[in-house]
């Protein structure tokens, strides 16, 4: 009787993350799903039918799939590079910060968190003025140092490059937070046993520190991988998909799958098509978390 | 023990009921933000219509004042709001209550989606004349024969030249490459089609051919022969003479002329402000022939036009007419726009250069085409632009992709027909 109750009460508390989960996370899914088997597009606004698989069948013949090998490729290295950099970016720059006898290491925190305060709009903003290549305040620095400027956004290494180095520069303090909440659950008599054992600095943090900071912080990396293999508006903004890809007017080369399926269905305003890229889309990232889960053994029960 | 349970349901009830109207009052607001005059009183038997602008802010509280005029007239009332939207988003609020009856001044080239879409309602015959109104506005406000627009406003790109380094206009292209060329260059936004247009024409290739009165969008002209020697032409500004590389953008273009380095400069009338403002010493003038054509610039005409969905559209075309026959004049004082309206033309009576070189070349330009297509033109004539200026591919082979990657998205678009 008691326990009924409990569980209508709580049923009463968890309502509204329930209701509002149901209203802005699963029916936009549905719909786009449903979507993807219309012929919802500019010219079916209000007349749209069902169409079967049809959408799926001209996407896997279509055009797309001449660059979609490619441009998964990129996909994967950006997310990986992404997740892996600023991963380790961060966890070095926590054991730094960890250390008891850095008495201003407070100051060095509030400071490395001020890219993930600032309004990611704006920060990707300064970075394309500072990528820019003629005008660019990296470039300028560099012309003033006597070198000649790099090619940000016309040269497909660099502009590679360049994204990346601002995706890093905004991941790291998250990772490096999750980090540190990790160093310190770190009990201090590990260490001590090390010590006494003859351990250097690096063993030691080689078999207690890394094994259980990244035990901690598993699920976020694996969530932080898949949030970049979509990450869109920094590769939206910055370089806009340039420099372009010969032959290829949808996919440049720094576009990643989201940015591709945003250019070929929103200019065409294929909004059917821009589903079924995402349902297809989205089947990419859940097996890939899946087997990013599974490996890294996030499923295994922990004693 | 019931006492609880009945509170735990009350409360339940409550957050839910709270949510929910959030939602709504929540949108209610949206959709009503940005209405300048939420006047109260309603005249009596009063129609209520709302219109969405892609204007300035400021001219969108000027079309408001002749809004107000207007419902002051007629004794109904029309609320003006800067909106800038797209087909899906203006087609699922033209289906709710408090959805706009129409938009006011938009682009042609952007109407033609609208259009492609069944959402915007033929213009009554009677409405106006096309004879009181520019041709090249007019063309814009066509598709397939059939009237859709009002037009507004037309503006075009005309010629800056820094007078420091430049006295005399030259005549011709040809020469003005070689008075540019020890001397800081053309700039312009090489990579868009926008202002590659004219070195198209000259070279007698085309966008989409234009004939009987429609566009032949399975006619492209950006892979002709014509097209190639125009490419070569723009390739030849970039790589051996400098004036610009593959990453020139309009702001570059404009802070190149603005800081002084460049010689000329191709612009519009929303340069001007910034060019006075830095002290640029320049001077304005329609553009110079190229291989002996007249230069042509793309007219963008700003339109309106009334939603099929409107249960108004009386009262909306009603409203239109009242702006093309009253506020154009102001609208160029405020948003230094042309007026479309022959009349209102004469009307300003500005003898300014800046209005005297866009009018002059306004004669010589042409619509950009009113069809969804167009919209697929930009990226792959930018991205292949691009790859030329860099040396990544040849003119002949810019000509090429262009044509094909165009004819892509065309095929990705109309396969959802």
């Amino acid at each position: 009787m008691k326990k009924r109750r409990d569980i209508r009460i709580a049923l009463c508390f968890i309502l509204p993350a329930f209701i509002s989960i149901l209203i802005f996370t699963i029916a936009p899914i549905v719909y786009t799903v449903f979507i993807s088997f219309t012929n919802y597009n500019m010219y079916h606004l209000d007349d749209y039918d069902m169409v079967g698989l049809a959408n799926y069948i001209s996407v896997i013949t279509g055009s797309i799939s001449e660059i979609f090998f490619p441009v998964l490729g990129w996909t994967i290295v950006f997310a990986v590079l992404c997740t892996a950099g600023g991963y380790l970016t961060g966890l070095g720059l926590a054991v730094l910060l960890n250390n008891p006898h850095m008495r201003e290491s407070k100051v060095y925190k509030s400071i490395l968190i001020v890219p993930w305060a600032l309004p990611a709009t704006i920060a990707i903003l300064s970075w394309q003025g500072l990528l820019n290549e003629s005008s660019g305040g990296i470039n300028t620095l560099l012309r003033m140092l006597g070198g000649s400027g790099v090619p940000w956004m016309t040269d497909v290494f660099w502009a590679r490059t360049g994204i990346i180095i601002v995706n890093l520069w905004l991941g790291f303090p998250y990772m490096m937070n999750v980090c540190l909440g990790g160093l310190q659950s770190i009990d201090a008599t590990y260490y001590e046993a090390a010590r006494v054992d003859g351990a250097t600095k690096w063993q030691s943090f080689k078999a207690i520190t890394f094994p259980m900071v990244f035990k901690l912080s598993v699920p976020l990396v694996v969530s932080n991988f898949a949030f970049n293999f979509n990450n869109f508006s920094n590769i939206f903004m910055i370089t806009g998909g340039g420099p372009a890809r010969v032959g290829s007017q949808f996919a440049g080369s720094t576009d990643i799958l989201a940015s591709t399926i945003y250019k070929m269905t929103t200019q065409s305003n294929r909004y059917e098509l821009s589903a079924t890229l995402s349902v297809i889309s989205f089947a990419i990232v859940g097996t890939l978390t899946l087997v990013n889960l599974q490996l890294s053994g996030a499923f295994k029960e922990i004693d | 023990m019931k006492a609880k349970k009945v509170l735990g349901i009350t409360l339940c009830a409550a957050m839910v009921f709270s949510m929910l109207t959030g939602c709504g009052n929540g949108n209610g607001n949206v959709s009503q933000s940005g209405g300048s005059g939420e006047s109260s009183a309603e005249s009596a038997g009063g129609k209520e219509i709302i219109v969405w602008t892609e204007m300035m802010e400021n001219e969108a509280a000027l079309l408001q004042e002749y809004a107000d005029k207007w419902g002051a007239e007629t004794g109904n009332k029309a609320t003006v709001i800067s909106q800038y939207t797209d087909v899906q988003q203006f087609s699922q609020a033209a289906n709710s209550k408090g959805g706009p009856d129409g938009m006011l001044g938009i682009p042609n080239d952007e109407m033609a989606n609208y259009i492609s879409a069944n959402l915007a309602q033929e213009v009554p015959a009677d409405l106006y004349q096309d004879t009181d109104f520019v041709d090249a506005a007019v063309q814009a406000c066509y598709v397939d024969g059939i009237k859709y627009g009002v037009p507004l406003s037309v503006e075009t790109p005309f010629l800056f030249y820094n007078t420091d380094k430049i006295s005399q206009v030259p005549a011709t292209w040809e020469e003005m490459v070689e008075a540019a060329k020890d001397n800081g260059g053309i700039v312009f936004e090489a990579t868009s089609v926008y202002y590659a247009l004219g070195i198209l024409r000259a070279y007698d290739s085309y966008i989409f051919n234009y004939k009987d009165g429609a566009y032949d969008t399975t006619d492209i002209g950006l892979g002709d022969s014509g097209a190639v020697k125009a490419y070569e032409f723009v390739n030849q500004m970039a790589t051996e003479y400098g004036f610009f590389s593959s990453d020139v953008t309009y702001d570059l273009a404009k802070s190149s002329f603005q800081n002084g380095e460049s010689a000329f400069y191709i612009g519009g009338a929303w340069d001007v402000a910034g060019f006075t403002e830095a002290g640029t010493p320049f001077a304005v003038s329609d553009l110079p022939t190229l291989n002996g054509h007249d230069f042509v610039t793309p007219v963008g005409t700003y339109v309106g036009f009334v939603s099929v969905k409107s249960e108004n559209q009386k009262e909306t075309f009603d409203f239109y007419k009242y702006i093309t026959e009253n506020a154009l004049p102001a609208l160029y004082t405020t948003g230094n726009r042309i007026p479309a309206s022959l009349a209102a033309q004469e009307s300003i009576n500005d003898d300014s250069e800046v209005t005297k070189a866009q009018i002059a070349q306004c004669a010589k330009g042409e619509p950009l085409p009113t069809v969804s297509e167009m919209g697929l033109i930009w990226q792959p004539y930018s991205d292949n632009m691009k790859l030329m200026f860099t040396g990544t591919i040849t003119p002949k082979e810019a000509a090429e992709y262009i044509e094909a990657q165009v004819k892509e998205a065309i095929e990705l678009m109309q396969s959802g027909q």
